[in-house]
């Protein structure tokens, strides 16, 4: 908190405002601002100190909270945290919400026969990408509006809503005849024309961190959509880059705990391109339930050997109805289901 | 990307005598880019504040620390090091930290475990006043003092030449050495005539509770030679218990030759007693004409 102290406010009465900082057991700092004194409030807790103290003090012009850039994303917006709802799940709620299925929609048959498997496990949306944001253009680049049409099936055979990439603002109408949860990936978090255009939308939308994004950037992208009027944003992290090589992100738990606690935004975690590596997959899935995720991301491939996209990080059936098994005490200790 | 002063911001913490005086000197004489101050209690802080000496003025260390180009560290000899370690994880890589401590080799050790990318430096203004604290300080405290330097093997030539840079804007005298050799030297002309003076001081005192008159007597002389008695205990003790060898080797010089003064003196060789007094008298009289 800043107290800005009145033009030429007399030496006593900023003694005197000093003193009550001290009284309230927090540290101070002062400076000149334009022509007045400026006494800045330290300390843990500093938000919890009340205005009140210090504004019927002498010589105060007024006080005010140091903000933070982002307004709508932050939990001084709402304390509560935010629930969207999608066919089938809470998200943000005390269930904690799977979301998974294969990296790309392959073929009918593959997608339909993952959504069934996956549901089976304890799924609640299914997974799929039908534009994919590959790194080479020589790869494969998704099954484009049929791949949407297969998801739409799964869908109606099954009763999982779908979540599905959509990389730029032309492709939001035909994207978004088919989805449920619009999801942008790591490397348009910062691709302001399409966030202000998903802004404009009335469906779900999953925000991805940047890969070498910060956690101001990743809410910042946040602000940008809601300020758009679609306050339903959910946020992902899922792995930044660092000097490690060995995997092929590095997965940032502190992220999961801290955004808890600067957003109202359901928080979720992505372990398969967080590490890159399917092995460890299980482990990092339990860490971010345990660290408060509402949402885990998952890919499943029914064969992920044979994935076109991304099988190193795939589980297969078996391996994610395993894990889901033992992501239930995890979930129950923190006083969570999934 | 070297640095000038001027466009630094540059952080004084510990605003007693040494701290509060570079403030002032950095702030009067407009010499960088920001000045701020850190003090533990909140009367130093708003003391600092209304003199205008500092720009920004805080109890907080990470406050006052957070982005500065210059970190000084003005506080008691043995707080240094502990300063030290909480200061680290504040600092940006490229951060100068410096500081004023009369003793270097442990400090110089301390400030070696500072996070990599930080640039240390070890430091010494060798000027005072035997009064302390915010209330003594002034401009001008470091004009024409030596202000030793002592660089660590990590410290880059940029830092040395912008420390050496700061210690000329304030009129000081930059030397370069090595910290041993700095402990060394202060124990010679530093710590030992504290010491001495303090032994000065007992051995009057005794007499005088013999008979008071010695006081009513006492005069330039030995208000001279006693003057640094009246130092900062706690900041010697300090001193003392970092250069302990190197004071007792000072101690052992001088008690040699007051030992061989006194034997001279109690055999009555007059010759030999005068041809050891000259010796000193133009020693001391050569000092002074070239200082």
């Amino acid at each position: 908190m800043i107290i800005v102290m009145k033009q030429g406010a007399a030496q006593p009465d900023i003694e005197a405002v000093v003193k009550r900082v001290e009284e309230l057991g927090k540290k101070v700092h002062l400076s000149r601002g334009e022509a007045r004194t400026i006494i800045g409030v330290i300390g843990a807790d500093e938000h919890m100190v009340s205005e009140a103290n210090f504004e019927v003090m002498d010589g105060v012009e007024k006080t005010m909270r140091v903000m933070q850039p982002y307004k709508l994303a932050s939990r001084d917006f709402s304390q509560e945290n935010s629930i969207i709802n999608v066919p089938g799940a809470a998200i943000g709620g005390k269930k904690i919400v799977v979301m998974a299925g294969p990296c790309s929609v392959e073929s009918r048959e593959m997608i339909l026969e993952t959504a069934h498997m996956v549901k089976e496990a304890g799924a609640t949306v299914l997974r799929g990408g039908a534009f994919k944001p590959r790194s080479s253009p020589y790869s494969f680049q998704g099954m484009g509006e049929e791949g949407l049409k297969y998801l739409a099936e799964a869908r109606e055979a099954t009763g999982l809503s779908i979540i599905t990439e959509v990389m730029s603002v032309d492709e939001i109408d035909l994207v978004g005849a088919y989805t449920d949860i619009f999801q942008v990936g790591a490397r348009n978090n910062q691709n302001y024309s399409l966030l202000k255009a998903l802004g404009k939308t009335k469906k779900p939308v999953f925000l991805k961190r940047g890969i070498s994004g910060t956690i101001q950037e990743l809410l910042m992208g946040a602000e940008y959509i809601m300020s758009g009027g679609n306050m339903q944003v959910m946020i992902c992290e899922r792995g930044i880059r660092t000097y490690e090589t060995s995997t092929r992100n590095t997965f940032d738990i502190n992220a999961i705990a801290l955004l808890k606690e600067l957003t109202h935004l359901p928080v979720c975690a992505d372990p398969a391109h967080g590490t890159g590596m399917a092995s460890l997959v299980p482990a990092i899935s339990k860490a971010a339930v345990a660290a408060g995720a509402d949402v885990l991301m998952l890919e499943v491939h029914p064969d992920p050997k044979r994935a076109w996209s991304d099988g190193a990080q795939s589980l297969n059936p078996a391996g994610f109805s395993k894990l889901m098994t033992e992501l239930r005490p995890i979930a129950a200790a923190v006083g969570r289901e999934i | 990307m070297s640095k000038r002063l001027r466009d630094c911001s540059v952080t004084v913490i510990g605003l007693g005598l040494m701290g509060a005086s570079l403030c002032m000197d950095l702030t009067q004489g407009k010499l960088c880019r920001e000045v701020r101050g850190v003090a533990r209690r909140t009367t130093t802080v708003l003391e600092a504040f209304f003199s205008g000496a500092v720009d920004l003025a805080t109890d907080d260390l990470p406050t006052g620390v957070q982005g500065a180009d210059i970190v000084i560290l003005a506080t008691p000899v043995r707080t240094i090091v502990d300063m030290i370690q909480e200061i680290g994880p504040h600092l940006q890589p490229g951060t100068l930290v410096m500081d004023m401590g009369s003793t270097k080799a442990e400090i110089c050790q301390a400030l070696d475990a500072l996070p990599p990318g930080v640039q240390p430096i070890g430091g010494h203004p060798m000027c005072g006043k035997e009064t302390a604290g915010f209330g003594s300080a002034g401009a001008g405290l470091y004009l024409n003092a030596p202000w030793v330097l002592t660089p660590l093997a990590r410290t880059s030539a940029a830092t040395i030449e912008l420390a050496t840079e700061l210690t000329l804007a304030v009129g000081a005298r930059p030397v370069i050495l090595e910290a041993q050799r700095h402990d060394r030297l202060v124990a010679s002309i530093s710590h030992l005539p504290f010491l001495l003076a303090s032994a000065l001081v007992h051995a009057v005192s005794q007499t005088g509770t013999d008979d008071e008159m010695v006081w009513k007597l006492a005069a330039g002389g030995f208000r001279d030679t006693s003057r640094v008695a009246a130092s900062d205990t706690r900041m010697f003790m300090d001193i003392l218990m970092t250069n302990r060898t190197a004071v007792l080797e000072q101690l052992d010089t001088f008690t040699r030759h007051i030992t061989e003064i006194r034997t001279l003196l109690a055999q009555t060789d007059e010759a030999a007693l005068r041809d050891k007094l000259t010796l000193s008298q133009q020693a001391r009289a050569g000092w002074k004409k070239s200082g």
